[in-house]
């Protein structure tokens, strides 16, 4: 028979909890003789007072240490001893990894008259456990304490079976100490907070105007949630999104997954800024019909085919050499670029320059992430290199991303002019929350091109089209709300499907050409357009096609090409 | 460490992924609909796992920064539970004017949007954590079964402040498909509720196959298929829960509760541990079973109750079935309640054995312990419908009566109606049997209050019309009486003198007028005796059909209404309808016998 022993610490208030819980312990037993496995109860209250003056420290240590959970329940005061158990159990948690420590604050209203002044050492307990990192539930009444308690033994003692078991066959499985201290400090998105939102300050009317007035943010912890939303919102977009993503990440309590998803997510939103550019540079591009003008060298076309051609996701490093392909473009044919301020970015995206080291270190993560070997110091590291990257990003908080819809148009008997209705959504690192399948809708006199992704400055009927690169699923097929994805890859040597990442999730969206072909006789094509089915299929096929003619116009490849890139 | 892969009657969470199977069609669809718009209603049959797909299923499709549920079941009432889910998850509303005014939930356009209490509080938990917050409101029916119109309607209206504010959030409504029509004025409130939504349908035969083989090919399960039965084996397990009808899908706990029942059947270890094969040979020793679920039931309440009667011998069978009772609605849904709610829905039995009782189901995971309404409710809804079909009549009468008290009485006191003479005869002989709140006594009495006035300034009225009836032929018998000391008095005076013939003429002629007027107004007064009688007659067969139908509720029910019969046998005895009257009157007494 395995013993658990449990060490009840609770202040003299809760004396009919602890009887309740003595049942409730004595209850479990029953239930857990077929387990082999006894819960003994370790009371101090009712030897406390006798041995209150002359008790050595080690005796409770001793006692704590011999346990396997310490339960410590609170009403409106912590006693002194109390206290001192929960202390000393922390102390030996520290020390060995047990025992388990639960603690419970009992919530409900109080008779005025019961309120002492000893209420104060409930707040300054309560506040320096939330120091310690230590976690509490609360409870209303017995029932929901030992309910919620039910659940927490149960998960316990399934963990406490599996480790008897594992005990036997792979040793001892401590944790390690490093990570603990590791995770000691909580330091994600501190140093990008506080850079970004300088970063972001020419650009953001919003930063600049919180700046101004709350210089002191830093040590308000109350506004930090503010500033990081303030970011959130202001990066266009997807990089909104991604942001959003680090800061969620960097509130989780500290565990391997959280290090491991926000290295990942430090890669990505890197990857996703650069596809940003590199897209707004293609589709401008593409505006000029430079490729059919033949003024690219050699070096660049092959740098364009191999883009185009690419059947695997670049990875940054391929980015940043595009981005650097596509901005000599730019400046050698005296083009100007989507985004002004990319022609300061050029000597940035050199090779050996801040930025383009960043990058290359973030691109180095995957390779932690392979051999899932990373640390806290790692995610500090590519906190800083992202940090890096968004910086010289940080003019995009200008920008913003909107996806059209369809455009309807509105004109009635005796109206003089017609209105051209606008449905779209607007896409910010909040965004996915806004939608409704209704939309959004804005009268204008002018239609602009429907089923598009635009990034624009301050009047998106001023944009960069960055439809085929970056799509809004959704909206091409009719449903509400975005699914925006960027392009990742084609098929070249296989079926030649388009590959694109959903940025939410990260997941694969393939758009491949359907075999519903439009008929070419009007009425017939009038009968056909008739089935909104048939319109899905003539949007994706739009994008297939779309994707051909930049890929055939930049790069000069035509869509049956089976050639290898060299 | 081999794990025991079945989740019995618990829903799935998403620690469960990895034994969660069968679903993935409706985990795709309800996952792209949450990019499509900010609200989603998931509906199908009891015990579709519609809780299971959203809280494992949709939640398994996010990664832990992208998925912030906050579950929340109407408990005692759903705008109270929806306030405590965002507080507890670190809404806190009273935020410093510092940091309220940084942040515009609007986008381009900047007009201030006052938002509600509600909405402040989301913000502050998204603020908390930025992870996208989705509001689950499981077990929706609820509110529309056990909720007043007061609460739906605060609840229609806090919806719609949550949509208009943009905040960030999503809402997904699980509902039993049989209560979609109750959506009908929440609709009609947020106009997009029902446009995107999702049906859970059954299992079908294809389902069950593939959560009987992914259970068996799950690594750490210690269930396993016999090699090349697979296929037979599942189809076998359908065919024996689908029983001799020709259904074609089954309900999830049907198949987890057999699935249950079939592993003990060949490891008999309750503690789940030992590894099982499950094969054809095995699944033919088992017994055919008419209803998975109630046998399921049947066995554990005779089990608990044998175990409990070696300690407590007021334990049996049939006490341990009125134990659950209160845990089921009268259709046969689960009904949370707290311990104070069941002793007093249990008044008859000792709270001790209550606890006894209920530790028991707890232990046997037939019971628990909501966390999030703080209430105690069965597992699962499909075990409800045949603890409802076990109530006695006298029960489900007194359910009624408990609904139809609280029915008026959680209404708001200047909204509320009283409760009629009928309903109080149907009421009054039940109110011993189950504890009524002051409140209720109250409204109860003011009821029969209210009904005693009514009857009193009736009566009152009846006796106005009957004295001036009675004062009316007093008049007359006045005139006829004057009318006829008139003749007399002329006949004298025409014998005593002749000079006076033409004077006693005169008089008589005078005399004639007046017996005219006397007798015409006779003739009047007696029309308008006999259409009061007429008028009380209607009024006594009235009284007296009224009686008879509540007669009928109380006979119905087992019981003998001597008050009633009386007072019919009163108005029997002097209505024109006598006979046929004391004849109902025998009939119903020959009831009572």
């Amino acid at each position: 028979m395995k013993t658990i022993k449990i060490f009840l610490a609770s202040s003299s208030e809760l004396k009919e909890e602890r009887e309740q819980f003595r049942n409730f312990i004595n209850d479990e037993n029953e239930r857990l003789e077929t387990k082999n496995i006894k819960l003994k109860l370790v009371r101090w209250e009712n030897f406390l007072d006798a041995i209150s003056d002359t008790r050595l420290q080690d005796e409770y240590n001793k006692e704590i240490s011999d346990c396997d959970i310490v339960l410590c329940l609170f009403f409106t005061k912590v006693g002194k001893y109390t206290a001192e158990e929960f202390d000393t159990a922390y102390q030996v948690f520290k020390d060995k990894g047990k025992p388990k420590i639960w603690t419970y604050f009992k919530k409900g209203s109080l008779d005025i008259d019961l309120i002492t002044e000893e209420i104060n050492t409930l707040f300054a307990f309560k506040k320096k456990i939330a120091d310690l990192g230590h976690f509490y539930s609360e409870f209303t009444n017995i029932d929901n304490l030992l309910n919620k308690y039910r659940g927490q033994l149960d998960k316990f003692l399934l963990q406490y079976e599996e480790d008897a078991e594992d005990a036997d066959t792979d040793g001892d499985d401590n944790a390690d100490p490093e990570q603990d201290n590791e995770a000691a400090h909580n330091p994600f998105n501190e140093w990008l907070t506080k850079k970004l939102i300088e970063a972001i300050r020419p650009y953001s009317k919003k930063a600049n105007d919180f700046l101004t007035t709350n210089s002191d943010w830093e040590t308000n912890t109350e506004l930090i949630p503010t500033v990081k939303r303030i970011i959130i919102s202001a990066y266009v977009g997807v990089l909104g999104i991604q942001i959003r993503k680090l800061m969620s990440i960097g509130e989780e309590e500290f565990s391997e997954s959280k290090m491991k998803r926000y290295l990942e997510n430090c890669v990505l939103t890197a990857k996703r800024a650069l596809q940003l550019l590199c897209y707004s540079l293609l589709s401008k591009l593409w505006d000029h019909h430079m490729g059919s003008k033949g003024l690219l060298s050699e070096t660049q076309t092959t740098t364009l085919v191999k883009f185009f051609k690419n059947a695997a996701e670049e990875s940054i490093t391929g980015y940043v050499a595009l981005l650097r392909t596509l901005m000599e473009i730019f400046t050698e044919n005296k083009l100007e670029p989507p985004i002004k301020h990319l022609i300061n970015l050029q000597p940035e995206i050199q090779a050996g320059s801040a930025f383009t080291d960043a990058c290359a270190k973030l691109h180095a993560v995957n390779d932690l992430l392979r051999q899932a070997h990373f640390t806290v110091n790692d995610c500090t590291e590519s906190e800083k290199n992202l940090t890096i990257v968004l910086e010289h990003l940080s003019f995009l908080a200008e920008y913003k991303m909107i996806s059209i819809k369809d455009i309807g148009y509105n004109q009635q008997r005796n109206d003089k002019e017609g209105m051209y209705l606008h449905n779209y959504s607007l896409l910010e690192g909040d965004s996915q929350f806004n939608t409704n399948n209704q939309g959004k809708i804005r009268k204008e006199n002018a239609p602009v091109i429907s089923y598009a992704v635009l990034l624009f400055k301050e009047d998106y009927r001023q944009n960069i089209n960055l439809v085929p690169f970056i799509i809004d699923y959704n909206a091409l097929g009719f449903n509400g709300g975005s699914k925006i994805c960027f392009y990742s890859f084609c098929n070249t040597y296989d079926d030649l499907n388009l590959n694109y990442s959903f940025i939410e999730d990260n997941s694969r969206v393939i758009i491949k050409k359907s075999r519903n072909a439009r008929p070419a006789e009007e009425q017939a094509f009038n009968k056909w357009l008739a089935n909104p089915e048939n319109r899905k299929d003539m949007n994706f096929d739009n994008v297939f096609n779309l994707f051909s003619e930049v890929k055939k116009t930049l790069a000069g490849l035509e869509e049956e090409t089976t050639e290898d890139i060299l | 460490m081999k794990k025991y892969p079945l989740k019995f009657l618990d829903s799935y969470n998403r620690d469960d992924q990895g034994i969660f199977f069968g679903r993935n069609e409706e985990i795709n669809a309800l996952y792209e609909m949450v990019f499509q718009t900010s609200v989603i209603v998931v509906y199908g049959a009891s015990g579709t796992g519609k809780t299971s797909l959203i809280n494992c299923g949709l939640a398994g499709r996010f990664q832990p920064h992208d998925w912030l549920p906050l579950m929340i079941r109407r408990g005692n009432n759903i705008n109270d539970s929806l306030e405590k889910a965002i507080k507890d998850a670190g809404g806190n509303p009273a935020k410093s004017q510092r940091e309220s005014n940084w942040f515009n939930d609007g986008e381009e356009e900047t007009e201030t949007v006052i938002i509600s209490p509600v909405c402040r509080s989301i913000k502050a938990v998204y603020q908390k954590s930025f992870r996208p917050l989705y509001l689950i409101f499981d077990q929706f029916e609820e509110l529309f079964i056990l909720g007043s119109s007061g609460e739906q309607d605060i609840f229609i209206k806090t919806i719609q402040d949550i949509l208009q504010s943009d905040q960030q959030v999503k809402l997904i409504f699980s509902i039993r498909e049989e209560y979609l029509g109750y959506l009908f004025d929440f609709e009609r409130s947020v106009p997009q509720l029902l446009r995107k939504k999702l049906r859970v349908e059954p299992m079908n035969l294809e389902k069950v196959k593939q959560v009987i083989i992914g259970v068996s090919e799950y690594e750490d399960s210690n269930i396993k298929l016999k090699a090349g039965e697979s296929d037979q084996v599942a189809e076998g397990i359908f065919d024996k829960i689908k029983g001799k009808g020709k259904v074609l899908t089954i309900q999830l706990p049907f198949l987890q509760v057999f699935l249950d029942k079939f592993y003990l059947n060949i490891t008999g270890d309750e503690n789940r541990k030992a590894e099982a094969e499950f094969s054809m040979n095995a699944l033919n020793e088992m017994e055919e079973i008419d209803d998975v679920l109630i046998n399921f039931l049947e066995e554990q309440v005779k089990g608990i109750s044998k175990k409990l009667n070696r300690q407590y011998t007021a334990v049996s069978t049939d006490l341990t079935w009125k134990f659950l009772s209160p845990f089921s609605t009268l259709e046969g849904t689960k009904e949370p309640i707290t311990r104070q709610g069941l002793y007093d829905r249990l008044p008859e039995l000792d709270t001790g054995i209550v606890n006894v009782i209920m530790d028991a189901f707890i232990n046997s995971r037939i019971l628990r312990f909501n966390e999030t309404s703080e209430m105690f409710e069965i597992a699962h809804d499909c075990l409800a419908k045949p603890i409802a079909e076990k109530r006695s009549v006298e029960e489900k009468a007194q359910l009624e009566i408990k609904r139809l008290i609280k029915s008026q009485v959680t209404v708001k006191p200047e909204a509320r109606e009283h409760f009629t003479e009928k309903q109080l005869l149907f009421i009054e002989p039940y109110l011993e049997k189950f504890k009524v709140t002051e409140e209720e006594k109250k409204w109860i009495k003011d009821s029969k209050d209210k009904i005693q006035y009514q009857k009193e300034s009736e009566r009152l009225k009846q006796q106005e019309e009957l004295d001036r009836t009675q004062k009316r032929l007093r008049l007359v018998r006045g005139l006829l009486v004057l009318a006829l000391l008139g003749l007399v008095g002329a006949g004298y005076f025409w014998l005593d003198s002749n000079n006076q013939k033409e004077i006693a003429k005169e008089a008589a002629k005078s005399a004639t007028i007046q017996k005219d007027s006397a007798v015409s107004a006779r003739k009047d007064a007696d029309k308008a005796l006999t259409k009061v009688n007429e008028q009380i007659a209607i009024i006594s067969k009235k009284d007296f059909e009224d009686l008879r139908k509540r007669t009928e509720t109380i006979t119905n029910t087992g019981g003998c209404p001597v008050e009633i019969l009386s007072r019919m046998d009163s108005i029997a005895a002097i209505h024109p309808d006598s006979l046929s009257m004391k004849s109902t009157i025998k009939s119903i007494r020959a009831k009572c016998k």
